[in-house]
């Protein structure tokens, strides 16, 4: 049985950096590459590719990707280059940045959502 | 000038008929050179030394996995170029490397496709394939630490890949690992292995709370905490062939 085992639906072969569910991350983490994270990770986490916030990965960190999904616990701010996605089990407690967001039914999504290209322009006055 | 060096298992009778073999191939390819029988009174490490002061460009090992082990750490840092013919069992090595086994490595060798490998480096000392760690230590990776949460695992940094995975050794970075070891769940007691981690690293500093633990270099040499882990400067020539896995 292979020891680094992924899931099924993440592509393996660009994966680069894995903190599996028996390890803890402190700091400043920067990545490359894209990062799935079943684990616990403190601090902040930024990676200009893919990050995977799996089911039982606890996260408080501030987050920085290109694309993000979340299947378990995130608190901490987020800035997403691309697409959040917040899956069934996810949890959010923190703000959220992004260009495009996609939450599941049953997700959990405490904070504010801005999303960029999207600012609301004001209404022009009456009689004017 | 090619030097070759037979270790000593290879005196056994049920190998005579290969190394008569490889020994016949090598001259008809025109790569012989001076070879050296080990037999349990000569000293590999000290043969491999004499070798290199006799001017050997290329280093031949003819054995296995362990013969590797033991000559490797004295080529490091020359600018010997390093072969090997895989003879027996335990070939992880030549696996990797792509050379096949018995008389056909001869014909690797003499294509002669040379890849400069990178080499890790823990403190004054080298290692090729990987450190290994306890699982009680602390790994400070500069930005950020890396902790087991898992006392049965181990952490390891490792040049080449493990079990299909980690990074090539010509990248020119080490991966870090952290494999949990293995727990029962269920009835039948039947054992499960946690997701392990994988850091690409360049540089980190190993520490252990209490005592100094022992870190393992390529299964050989022992170093103790704390103790940086880095990606040498200097690189290892080493004969590969077609099958390699990086």
């Amino acid at each position: 049985m292979a020891m680094f085992q992924r899931d099924g639906n993440s592509d393996s072969k660009d994966i680069e950096t894995v903190i599996g569910s028996t390890v803890k991350v402190e700091g400043n983490f920067v990545g490359a590459g894209d990062v799935v994270v079943e684990g616990h990770v403190a601090g902040t986490l930024k990676t200009s590719k893919n990050l995977r916030i799996g089911e039982h990965a606890v996260v408080k960190a501030d987050v920085d990707a290109a694309n993000i999904i979340i299947a378990g616990e995130l608190r901490g701010h987020v800035s997403c280059t691309g697409r959040v996605e917040v899956l069934a089990t996810g949890k959010i407690y923190g703000n959220v940045d992004t260009q495009t967001i996609a939450v599941a039914h049953g997700a959990v999504l405490h904070g504010k959502v801005s999303m960029a290209g999207h600012e609301s322009t004001p209404e022009p006055k009456a009689g004017k | 000038m090619y030097a070759y060096i037979f270790d000593s298992f290879l005196q056994e009778r049920k190998y005579q008929h290969e190394v008569v073999q490889i020994e016949n191939r090598l001259a008809t390819l025109g790569i012989q050179g001076k070879s050296e029988k080990m037999t349990i009174l000569k000293n590999i490490q000290e043969a491999a030394k004499q070798a290199m002061k006799r001017g050997a460009t290329t280093l031949v090992v003819i054995g296995n996995d362990e013969t590797i082990t033991k000559v490797l750490p004295h080529v490091i840092g020359t600018s010997v170029t390093f072969g090997i013919i895989p003879v027996g069992p335990h070939q992880t090595i030549a696996s990797i490397l792509g050379i096949p086994t018995g008389v056909s490595a001869c014909d690797t060798l003499s294509r002669r496709v040379v890849r400069h490998i990178d080499l890790g480096k823990a403190g004054a000392s080298y290692f090729l394939f990987h450190m290994t760690a306890p699982a009680n230590v602390q790994v400070d990776c500069g930005s950020y630490s890396v902790t087991s949460l898992d006392p049965n695992g181990t952490i390891t940094i490792a040049n080449f890949p493990i079990d299909g995975q980690g990074g090539k050794p010509d990248d020119g970075v080490l991966e870090l690992m952290v494999v949990p070891g293995e727990e029962k769940r269920g009835w039948g007691g039947l054992k499960r292995r946690p997701q392990g981690s994988i850091f690409p690293v360049k540089k980190v500093k190993i520490h252990a709370t209490g005592i100094p633990a022992h870190l393992t270099l390529d299964g050989q040499t022992t170093v103790k905490t704390p103790m940086t882990i880095e990606i040498a400067d200097a690189k290892l020539e080493v004969i590969v062939g077609k099958e390699r896995a990086f």
